[in-house]
């Protein structure tokens, strides 16, 4: 090899080794700062995508542009009305200048983590001025509850300004009673079913008594009003019966009240009687003597 | 000549030619000059060795290193191929920089490093469960801390639920949220927002009759936070799967249940006895009515007989009264005496005998 092809060959390393160092690429999710020697030399961060050109000896710091999650430590908060809770809270937030996070904190692990702080500590402040019930349930209107959250959202946000972020959202995941409140919500709950069921049992006695008693009402009604029907049926029947023999009979009331009397003799006495007659009756009239 | 442009086997030597859009704007502006000289440099390297005195030995490196070249730009070229599935979209980037989106099939990118792609499944439905968790072998386990909410009335409520969502926009879904933490931030949005609505909904009608609410309500409270991060995803369906109480009380929810069947068991045991008297009377009632008809008929008939009878006994006394009276009386007497006992006493010692009449155990007269 002669020394013409050596040059060129290093040459050639040279450049590609200087076109690799000084090419980068911008992602579409990334904002990126070009550092100097511990100093930031670009003028801001690069947002927009795609091939970028650096000196060889600068470097590149990335920083996330997208929406971020965060999971925050379950916080006990102890409400205005003195019950305690946990409440368990999320965070989505954004690395909006980049610089001032480097700055203050280098890394997005460690700016989360204060950022995480500041979200901590308003959510104990915000929902320590209310009471359980109004976070829980939302209060009146149910709104409460997503007032409280842009509330301590806007607080935090404040705060994290210098944090070079912005904290697009809190939401309280879980608001929970501990472990010792529980057992007496348990308690209640216990309490009020019990209410509950006998409250059920005794309405459905009420309801069977209720349903017999009309029933034996409704019988009774049944029968009095057929009993009333069947004495006028009846009456009526002997009132027809009386008229037709009154009128049968008054046609000559001696006569009736001797074939009425001897149709009863024969009835009284048909079986076994015992008669103590006198000689004079009008039946032994002929019994001593023949005229 | 396809490897003159590659010939330092640098990738980036593509760009200027290669690629198009923003990233060419940051190309600086002696990079074609450079290129240039390196080209007739390297014209010169081969070339100089073609002419030179080392005889043949140059032009086998040459040629050797020609196919090398060659070789490496076609594998280099091939493996830009890549597969989409069925229900994947790919998402081309071109030097970071989203420019394409690829359905399902066999494509091609500019290979690494200038194009990459990322398939994402928007064509299937994710499923997430929430308060459990399901395994692949069938068993599920309960996640208590997920599970147990508190309802407006201040009670403790235990719900599973499973939430099914889609990705419905690539570009947000990659690149306006963190799509590594989709999952959590659909499992986020997904607990806070039932929390939300339980929270101001009472425990029986959260277990009783309200589910289908519960289960809009949460859906669409879910998919407005996702709105909010621009997630580029949507919630299909959200369908509680298990709302009970909590396991401490459930004996209590249990009896009760019980305590609701004994009541209507209660009301059906009273209105069974109301079945059973009820025309039980009706039947009572009528057969009265029926009887006082039957009363009434016999008696009117009676009447009418009697009446009858009568009237032609008269008839036939009129014509022969005296007699007839006799006939009548003689004939009664001997009918109704001939069956009894008989004590026929003058009625002038009557008053003194009969005191005296001697009656046995059965009443009758003993005549010695």
């Amino acid at each position: 090899m002669s020394p013409k092809q050596l040059l060129t060959g290093v040459v050639i390393a040279a450049i590609f080794i200087f076109v690799s160092r000084s090419a980068f690429i911008v992602d579409q999710r990334d904002q990126v700062l070009v550092m100097q020697f511990g100093n930031i030399v670009s003028d801001g961060a690069i947002t927009n995508p795609g091939l970028h050109w650096k000196l060889p000896w600068q470097n590149t710091v990335v920083f996330d542009k997208r929406l971020l999650a965060s999971d925050d430590l379950p916080n006990e908060v102890i409400t205005k009305d003195k019950k305690k809770i946990i409440v368990d809270s999320f965070t989505r937030w954004k690395i909006i200048d980049p610089l001032k996070v480097y700055q203050v904190a280098k890394t997005r692990n460690r700016v989360e983590s204060r950022m995480q702080d500041v979200v901590g500590a308003k959510v104990r402040e915000v929902l320590g001025q209310h009471t359980l019930h109004e976070i829980v349930t939302g209060g009146e209107g149910g709104d409460k509850r997503a007032a409280l959250m842009v509330s301590i959202r806007d607080l935090a946000d404040a705060e994290v300004a210098n944090l070079g972020v912005k904290v697009i959202d809190v939401r309280i995941k879980r608001a929970d009673l501990p472990a010792e409140n529980s057992d007496s919500v348990f308690r209640r709950m216990k309490a009020e079913r019990q209410r509950i069921a006998k409250q059920y049992r005794s309405e459905g006695e009420e309801a069977a008594k209720e349903i017999r008693a009309t029933a034996d009402k409704e019988s009774k009604f049944l029968l009095a009003d057929a009993y009333k029907q069947s004495e006028i049926i009846k009456g009526n029947a002997d009132a027809k019966a009386t008229k037709i023999y009154a009128s049968t009979y008054e046609k000559d009331p001696k006569f009736y009240a001797f074939t009425r009397s001897l149709e009863a003799y024969r009835k009284s006495m048909a079986t076994q009687s015992r008669v103590v007659l006198s000689p004079n009756s009008e039946f032994f009239r002929f019994f001593e003597t023949s005229k | 000549m396809p490897w003159n442009q590659n010939q330092d086997n640098n990738p980036w030597g593509n760009k200027p030619k290669g690629s198009s859009g923003g990233g060419n704007k940051e190309t600086p502006p002696d990079l074609d000059k450079v290129l240039k000289d390196l080209n007739d440099r390297f014209g010169g390297f081969f070339g100089g060795g073609k002419g030179g005195d080392n005889g043949g030995s140059p032009e086998v490196s040459k040629g050797m290193l020609i196919t090398l070249i060659g070789v490496a730009f076609v594998a280099w070229l091939a493996s830009g191929f890549y597969k989409v599935e069925a229900d994947e979209e790919a998402v081309v980037l071109r030097f970071g920089q989203h420019v394409d989106t690829r359905s399902p099939g066999l494509n091609w990118h500019l290979p690494y490093p200038i194009e990459t792609i990322e398939k994402i499944p928007t064509l299937s439905v994710q499923r997430l469960t929430i308060g459990f968790r399901a395994f692949a072998d069938g068993r599920t386990r309960k996640m208590n801390q997920e599970s147990l909410m508190l309802t407006k009335d201040e009670n403790i409520v235990d719900i599973s639920f499973v939430v099914q969502y889609k990705i419905s926009d690539i570009q947000k879904y990659l690149f306006e949220i963190d799509a590594t933490q989709a999952i959590q931030t659909v499992r986020d949005a997904a607990e806070s927002s039932i929390r939300a609505v339980i929270g101001s909904t009472l425990i029986d009608d959260v277990m009783t009759d309200k589910k289908a609410e519960v289960e809009a309500e949460t859906r669409i409270g879910i998919q407005k936070i996702l709105d909010a991060y621009n997630a580029g995803i949507r919630v299909t369906t959200v369908t509680l799967k298990d709302v009970q109480p909590p396991e401490r009380v459930s004996k209590e929810f249990k009896d009760v249940a019980s305590a609701r069947e004994d009541k209507e068991r209660a009301k059906n045991e009273a209105q069974a006895y109301a079945n059973g008297v009820i025309p039980n009377a009706r039947g009572e009632a009528k057969k009265k009515i029926l009887e006082a008809e039957a009363y009434a008929k016999e008696a009117e008939d009676r009447a009418i007989g009697e009446a009858d009878r009568f009237n032609s006994l008269l008839q036939a006394y009129k014509k022969a009264p005296e007699v007839t009276r006799k006939r009548l009386y003689l004939e009664t007497m001997e009918e109704v005496l001939a069956g009894a006992d008989k004590v026929i006493i003058d009625s002038k010692i009557a008053g003194q005998v009969l005191p005296y009449l001697p009656l046995n155990s059965a009443g009758k007269v003993e005549v010695k």
